[in-house]
Order: C-alpha cells, then structure tokens, then sequence
C-alpha cells in the first residue's frame, strides 16, 4: 500500500486522569445489573469534568487524554464527547459495562474519541466513536458477575486494535486484566510506538514491573491509567538512562490528579528501526528476534510539527 | 442590555432570551454539585453515598429524585426545582405580553419537559385569560389545540426518559418532575374542546397519555418511580382509540403509527415493546398491514395471512422481506401455515429449514449456526471475524462478476429493450451457500482455514440453484437502468457485507419501507456503534452503501470531456465499477489484516484489527485503494 505517512511529532502530549471511583459502592449486586449506581455516576461525572477543566488550562494542551477503565458512566456518553470535542483532543477512555439484557452478558469496553476536525485543528461538534472491547475478564470481576441475581456473564472481544493515530505514532491499547496476556504482547511487538492500559487494578506493583518489563520487550513507550482508588498510574519508556525511564508514576490510594506527561515519538521511532545505535544510544538496545512492522517514515528532523493552538488565547 | 429595535425587535428579544435562559438553567441542572458547594453545604462523604446505596430499595423509594441523580439532599432538589420553576414563570410572563408568538407557546412546553418545571396549569389558564378578550377567541383554540399535541408528543418523550437506564440522571429527574405536573394537569378533568381541531389535538394528547402509560408500565423498575398516575379518564380514551371497534380503522392505524415514530428515531433492527404493544392494538385491521411491512421480524400472524395471500404489485420483489419474516421463527408451526399460502415464501421456507445433512447451506443458516455455536472459550469466534467475512463477500463479489457482460452489440440490444422483466442476479444472503463442514472443522493456523476457504481455486462459495433464487428490491440498487448493470451487485454485497459483520441478517426496519434510501448512509456508522472493525473495511462499506460513491462513476465520465474538471469527489468513497472490482479492493483491505495475523498454540488464530484514526474523519480513499484520478 503506498499512502504517505505524515511525519511523527517530537514528542505527544499526554494527559492521564485518575478518577477515584469506588468499585463496591458503583458496582452493587442489589441493584440487579452491573451498572453504574447513580451516587457514584455523578460523583465520577464531576470529577472528569474537574480533570478535563484542569487539563484544558494547561499551556501545552494534550492531544491525547486518558481514562482509567469503567470510569465514565454510559449515561455521559454525548456530554463527553461534546467535552471533548471542545477541547479538541483524542480521547480513549474507559466506560462503563454494556450490558444486554437479553442474554444477560455484558461487555467492558473503552471508547476512542476522535473529534472531526481534530487534524485539520479547527473546532469540532462531533467526535467519531470507536469502541474496543476486554478479552479476558479479571477473576475477581467474573465472579462479581455471578453474585447477581439472575446472574450476568462477561462478553470477551477476541480482537486486539491498534490504532494509527498519524503525527502521533501508532497506539495499542488493553484494558486492565489483558495487560498480562503475552500473545496481545506478542502482536504489539514491533507494531506500536505506545501502549496505553487503562486499569482498575488492585496489584499496583506487579503492573508497575510489568510495565517495565513491557516497555522493553514489547519496545514502546507504556502508559498505565489506574484507578485513583488504588492509583499507581505510570508512564515508563525504554530509555537508555535509569533514571529517565519512568516519566510519571502516581504513589498512594484515593488520590485524584490530572497531569500532563511528554512520550517521546519520533526518536522512539528511529529507535525502533534500529537507527539508534551505540555509543551515545538515548535507547536500550532492541530485544532480540525483534522486526519492526511499522512503516518507516524517515521523518526529516526539521519536519513540519504541528501548531499548537491554544483553547483560551490570552487576551 | 438595549439593543436596538431595528436590530432585534422587543418582541423575538423577548423570546430569544427565554430560550437562551433554558439553555443555561439546563447546564444548571446538569451541575447540581456546584450549588452544594456554593452554598456551603457539606460535601458528601463517601460513608453516607455508600449508606444510601445499601439502602438502595428502601431509599429510592422514599426519595425518588435522590435514586436518580444519586444525591441524597432535599434542600439541593428542592433549589434545583426551583431554577426550573422560575425559567418557566419568565416564559410565561413573555407569553403574557406577547401572546402572538407561537412559536414560544410551542418551546415553553418543550422548556418545562426538559427542565422538569411544574406550571402548566398556570399556562393552560393563562390561554384561557386570552381567550377572553372575544377578538382572541379563535387564536386562542389554535394555541390550545397547539399545545395539545406538543404535549402529547413531550408526555410519551418525558416517560421514555425516565425509563431509560442509559440517560443522565438530572435529565430522568427532570422527567419525573414533568411527569408529576402533567399528571397534576390531567387530573383537573378533561378539557372541553369547542373545535374539531382542537379536539383532534386533544384525542392525541389521550393517546399520548396512554402510550406513556404502556411505557411505564413495560420498565416495571421505572414505574416505581413514578406513583401518582396519569388520569386514568385520558388514559382510558387514549385505548379506546386505539383499540375500540367503533373508531375509523385509519385513525387508529394512523394513531398507532403516531406513537411508533418515537422509537423510530434512530435506526434499529427489530420493533421496540411500545411499537409491539401499539401495532398489537389495530393488528386486526388491514389498515395495518403497511405498518406491520417495516417490522418483519415481529409480524404477528394475522397481518403475515394477510399480507400472504394479498395479490398484486405490493407482493411483486419482496421476496427478501419473507426472508426477515421467517429468519427467526420458520420452526413454529402456525408461521409454516403462512409461509405456505405464497410461493416465494414457502421456497424461503423450504431453504431455510432444508435438510441437516445437506452439504451446502444457505449463507444466513451457516452463519448463525456459528454465531450461535456458543463456544466457551473464544476459539472459534475468528470464524466470523473481520477477514472471514471479507473473504465470503469477496468470492461471492467474484462469482456475480463472472456473468458481467462486455460493451458490445448484443449489450447495446439488450440494453435498449428496456426489458423490465429481466431479473439480476441478486446479492440477497441467502442466493450464496457454503459447505456445512466448515463450521466444525479444524483449522490450526490461519494458513489452514484460508486454504479451506479458497479451495479449490474460486473458493468454497456457491450460488444456490436458479429456482431456489429469491429477489429483494432493498439489496438492488437505488435507480434500475440496464446502463451500467454491472454496478448492480455492488450495493447487495455491501449490505451483505453489513450483515455478515453486525452479526444480524436483520437490516435496519426504517430500510424496509420505500423511500428511506438515505438510511443507507448511517449503516457503516450504525455498525461502528455495535463492533470494531478495520478502517478499510470502513472504506469498503462507504464505497457500496453511499449513494454518492455510485453517482461518481457517472460523474467521473464527465471529467474525460471537460478539462477544467473540478475535483468535488476527494472525500468520496472509491466508486467501484462492477463487482470484480469490489473483490479488488476487499482483496486489498483483506492484505492488511493478513500483515496483522498470527496463529497461536491450541488453535488460537488472533487478529490485529488495525484502526487508522485520521481515517474516520477526512480520508482519501481513492489513494488508499490505489485508484488515482480516473
């Protein structure tokens, strides 16, 4: 296929939320479905549009923004995407269970948000949605499922997305339990520039190392979004310093933040390609019987980077 | 602010600023923490939330309002109500200067649904006030039959909120309080309507009621929710003129066909309880049959008899429609006796049902038999995935090409017979058929099952025999002309291509009523909203169900003649010329996904679904498929 790639940006601007929703007190087997109660909906509600508000007031606005997995109640769904496409941003977020009633299953998604203009820079009204699904439920949450009364089953999405978002590098995604399934690891190899895995994870520590772990394997730059509830959300990239390596790392359980980190993109990329070599590598050197499957885009130095435009220009 | 009289005069001032007041208490309402904090109250721990969720029957049924929006402080409702209340109230003093402008008579019934303002007694007397004055006497029957069937209309769209699980909990509140003061205004008895138009409105309003009624009462986890009812006098005429034998059979279908539209507002492919529940009302009736005809699926058996054993040009290409009919159901003995008063549908029938140890299957039969295999683990889902289905359409594309004729004499004579007789080949689902033993054979890798599929040579899919062939106007294309036949088959694919990755061979029932061909545009959409799939086959599916994409190939002659062509079709979806060149560019998207297998130990095959973000807003895709200017 011969289509022209844009060239990578330097660096992507990331914005990761961590939202401090309480699995027990959202998720209640009384109420006879998995669904969102309605004290947490408008509680997580308010703190997303806190989060976006803060995120929005930055000088370096974000490109992409981060949820953590289930953290936006299904009811919110179009005043998210207005929110959204107001600020003009990519979002991949977490939301809440899609349930069928019929077949009493539900499915645990994450959506993409990409508004209309987003790459021409002008304001959107509208965001075109792209829903990607869990594999494999974590055990904890399938036999939540089953203390319903009628029970409910957990609906597996076999696939596994990569979405190419152009200037930005290509993104891979996995919701929370699917982070240690190692063939999804396997198919990212070589595929992605970055991998984002929204969380609602318990075991903090064995994420973080996995993360570690991941980023060099797989060679990308991972970005877990955990819950605020156990927090722990983190970026690591594979870089050569130690003490470069984890850009961003939250500590602490029931902590509420919204934070701006820079991934590295077009160096990463030249790194992939094997174009980053000894002595003075910014990179750990490749894993072996590691190929790249990413187009290269031998993007000039001097290439166009996109223009910031500023929500709120200072009068 | 003064603005001018020239500019804006008083009276659109008046009324534009109402609106906009409505807009910003809605964003009010949408925000009730910011009062709790502004005014200092405490805010609320996590102990108490989870306190009330515990408690969450006991609670919700003492306090409503605090069950849907999940805050348990009546002073903060209680403020809430009070926003919307004077909203209401300041559009009912422009109203009172400014009785002339109807328009406002209309949106204040529409503000205090949405809000959930309480008043409308207070707008009923102030028509009344009006009506005083002998000049307005006839403005003021037309402003009440008005308002009778916009609130109609608000009544049934207030319960379907506040049944809907899926809406913000500030707009179901909003709902209820509406609700209540409908209610409030149904129980002062009914009105006396002095014109036959505004008893008209009035017949609406009960029927509104009454379907707000059946929608409350189908959500029994809703209705709680909601315990003063609906004046059980309008609620009872509302039935009565659904459903008395002494009303005209065309009001009541048409009535009924009223109360349908409110679920019909976006595409779906089978009919909602309340449109059952409605329909079930004037089932009797051959009136109904012309709604019964968009909701095959549901069809109870009475308009089936009917609609079989009508003769004449309604049943002429509409085959497919018995295909929907019996999908579901062609086991059940009394639709048998249906589908045996009329050819097309028995032979449907026939090849639906047809023998298990057939070797080649219907499509549609082989399909759902993998759909519902019901497999525990996820081993057999690729089955079906994204490649397979591309794989399916794609030789089908083929075998329809193989009859595409070339431009030459006998053509020209063909085409100019305008011979209307000539039935196309059709790409309905159930004209293609495909061996039975792929369903529970073993393939190890991807590498195998590809060579199941493709062997030998064309690949495993059949054209079913002549006589079994069905028709179905919704799969043939929009404009039937013999110019350019070839182009024919592209739209049948896609919507097989459609079904095959919705996992539904049920297309959307607005699609079965003539003259809803815009409805196309919003499958690929409508699918993105169920499954995921690659950004090329987003492409594929645009380039056979848009419109436009057909229109090109005309269009694009024009540019051969005029040099200073200018391009208007770069966003377009590729306009594919005959189906060979549908199965090209599906061969192309059908590359990528390969690129993006890998086969797996116990005979799991994963798939990458590779998802090109700039794709879906503005793309190119004639460069993508490599077509370049024609």
């Amino acid at each position: 296929m011969t289509s022209k790639k844009p060239a990578l940006v330097e660096a992507l601007t990331l914005g990761v939320i961590q939202t401090t929703l309480d699995y027990e007190a959202a998720w209640n087997a009384s109420s006879g479905e998995p669904k969102i109660s309605a004290t947490e909906d408008s509680r997580a509600w308010h703190e997303i549009r806190r989060a976006m508000r803060a995120l929005a007031d930055h000088d370096d606005q974000p490109r992409i923004i981060l949820l953590p997995e289930l953290a936006l109640p299904r009811t919110r769904l179009d005043d998210f995407e207005r929110l959204v496409c107001s600020m003009n941003t990519l979002a991949i977020v977490g939301v809440d269970y899609r349930l069928d009633h019929r077949t009493k299953s539900a499915k645990n998604e994450g959506l993409v948000l990409v508004p209309k203009n987003f790459w021409k820079r002008k304001p959107s009204r509208y965001a075109a949605r792209v829903w990607f699904g869990k594999r494999d439920p974590a055990p904890a949450e399938a036999s939540g499922f089953n203390e319903y009364v009628p029970p409910w089953s957990f609906r597996a999405d076999p696939n596994v997305y990569v979405f190419d978002a152009g200037p930005y590098g290509q993104i891979g995604v996995s919701i929370c339990y699917d982070f240690m399934d190692i063939e999804r690891a396997l198919l990212y190899r070589g595929r992605v520039h970055h991998l984002f895995v929204i969380a609602y994870n318990r075991d903090v520590k064995l994420f973080e190392s996995l993360a570690v772990s991941l980023s060099r394997t797989v060679f990308c730059n991972v970005v877990i979004c955990n819950t605020g509830y156990y927090g722990g959300s983190l970026v690591v990239s594979p870089y050569w310093d130690a003490f470069k390596r984890i850009g961003y790392s939250v500590d602490g359980g029931e902590i509420f933040t919204a934070q701006c980190v820079q991934l590295p993109v077009r160096d990463l990329d030249a790194a992939i390609h094997g174009c980053d070599t000894s002595p003075k590598a910014t990179y750990k050197h490749l894993p072996p019987g590691f190929t790249a499957s990413i187009d290269h885009t031998a993007a000039p130095p001097e290439g166009p980077s996109p223009v910031i435009v500023p929500l709120f220009t200072p009068a | 602010m003064d603005v001018p009289e020239a500019e804006m005069p008083e009276r659109t001032r008046l009324a534009f600023a109402a609106t906009r007041l409505a807009r910003v208490a809605e964003a009010r309402l949408a925000a009730p923490e910011t009062i709790a904090t502004r005014h200092g109250g405490p805010r609320q721990s996590r102990t108490t939330e989870s306190d009330a969720t515990n408690r969450n029957g006991t609670a919700t049924l003492l306090d409503p309002f605090a069950g849907l929006t999940g805050i348990n402080d009546s002073q903060i409702h209680a403020r809430l109500s009070g926003i919307a209340d004077r909203v209401f109230s300041l559009v009912r003093r422009v109203l009172h200067e400014r009785p002339d402008r109807v328009r406002l008579w209309t949106h204040a019934l529409s503000i205090a649904r949405r809000l959930g303002a309480t008043g409308l007694n207070l707008l009923f007397d102030d028509i009344d006030r009006y009506a005083r004055d002998p000049v307005n006497r006839l403005a003021a029957s037309y402003i009440r039959g008005n308002s009778y069937a916009v609130l109609a209309a608000e009544t049934v769209r207030a319960a379907q909120l506040l049944v809907n699980t899926n809406a913000a909990g500030w707009r179901r509140a909003a709902a209820l309080r509406s609700l209540r003061d409908i209610a409030s205004f149904t129980n002062r008895g009914m009105p006396d309507a002095d014109r036959w138009f505004v008893q008209k409105s009035l017949d609406q309003l009960c029927v509104g009621m009454y379907c707000a009624t059946v929608l409350l009462e189908q959500s029994p986890s809703s209705s709680h929710l909601f315990r003063e009812r609906l004046s059980q006098a309008f609620v009872d005429r509302g039935h009565e003129l659904l459903a008395s034998g002494n009303m005209p059979p065309n009001l009541r279908v048409a009535l009924a066909w009223w109360g349908c539209k409110f679920d019909l507002s976006k595409p779906v492919r089978r009919a909602s309880d309340l449109i059952i529940h409605l329909g079930t009302l004037v089932e009797g009736l051959p009136e109904s049959d012309d709604l019964w005809t968009f909701f095959p699926a549901d069809a109870p058996i009475a308009p089936l008899e009917r609609i079989a054993s009508a003769t004449g040009a309604t049943q002429a290409k509409r085959d497919g429609w018995w295909f929907d009919a019996l999908m579901g159901r062609y086991d059940r003995p009394d639709i048998q006796q249906v589908a045996a008063l009329l050819p097309a549908a028995n032979r449907i029938q026939t090849s639906l049902s047809g023998s298990e140890a057939a070797n080649l299957l219907p499509l549609p039969v082989w399909a759902e038999k993998i759909w519902g295999s019901n497999d525990p683990g996820i081993s057999k889902e690729w089955r079906l995935g994204e490649w397979t289905c591309l794989e399916i359409v794609r030789q089908a594309a083929l075998l329809l090409s193989s009859t595409a004729q070339t431009l030459d004499q006998e053509y020209l004579q063909r085409a100019s017979r305008n011979d209307t007789g000539t039935r196309y080949h059709c790409a309905h689902p159930l004209n293609f058929a495909l061996p039975s033993h792929l369903i529970d054979t073993t393939a190890a890798s991807w590498h195998e099952w590809k060579q199941k599929l493709r062997e030998p040579g064309n690949g495993v899919l059949r054209r079913v025999p002549l006589r079994h062939q069905i028709f179905d106007r919704r799969y043939a294309p929009l404009v039937v002309s013999e110019i350019g036949s070839a182009q024919n088959p592209i739209r049948g694919l896609g919507l097989c291509l459609f079904a095959l990755l919705s996992r539904s061979f049920l297309l959307p029932v607005q699609w079965n009523g003539p003259g809803h061909e815009s409805m196309l545009r919003h499958l690929p959409q409508l699918l993105r909203d169920e499954i995921t799939y690659s950004s090329a086959t987003l492409g594929i599916l645009e380039a056979c169900l848009q419109p436009r994409a057909a229109e090109n190939v005309l269009a694009n002659l024009f540019q051969t003649w005029n040099p200073k062509f200018d391009d208007d079709t770069e966003h377009d979806p590729v306009s594919l010329i005959d189906a060979a060149d549908l199965a090209r560019v599906i061969s192309i998207a059908q590359t990528e996904l390969e690129a993006n297998q890998i086969s797996t130990f116990n005979q799991q095959s994963r798939q990458i679904t590779p998802v090109n973000l700039m794709h879906l807003t503005d793309v190119d895709w004639k460069h993508y498929f490599e077509m370049g200017p024609a």
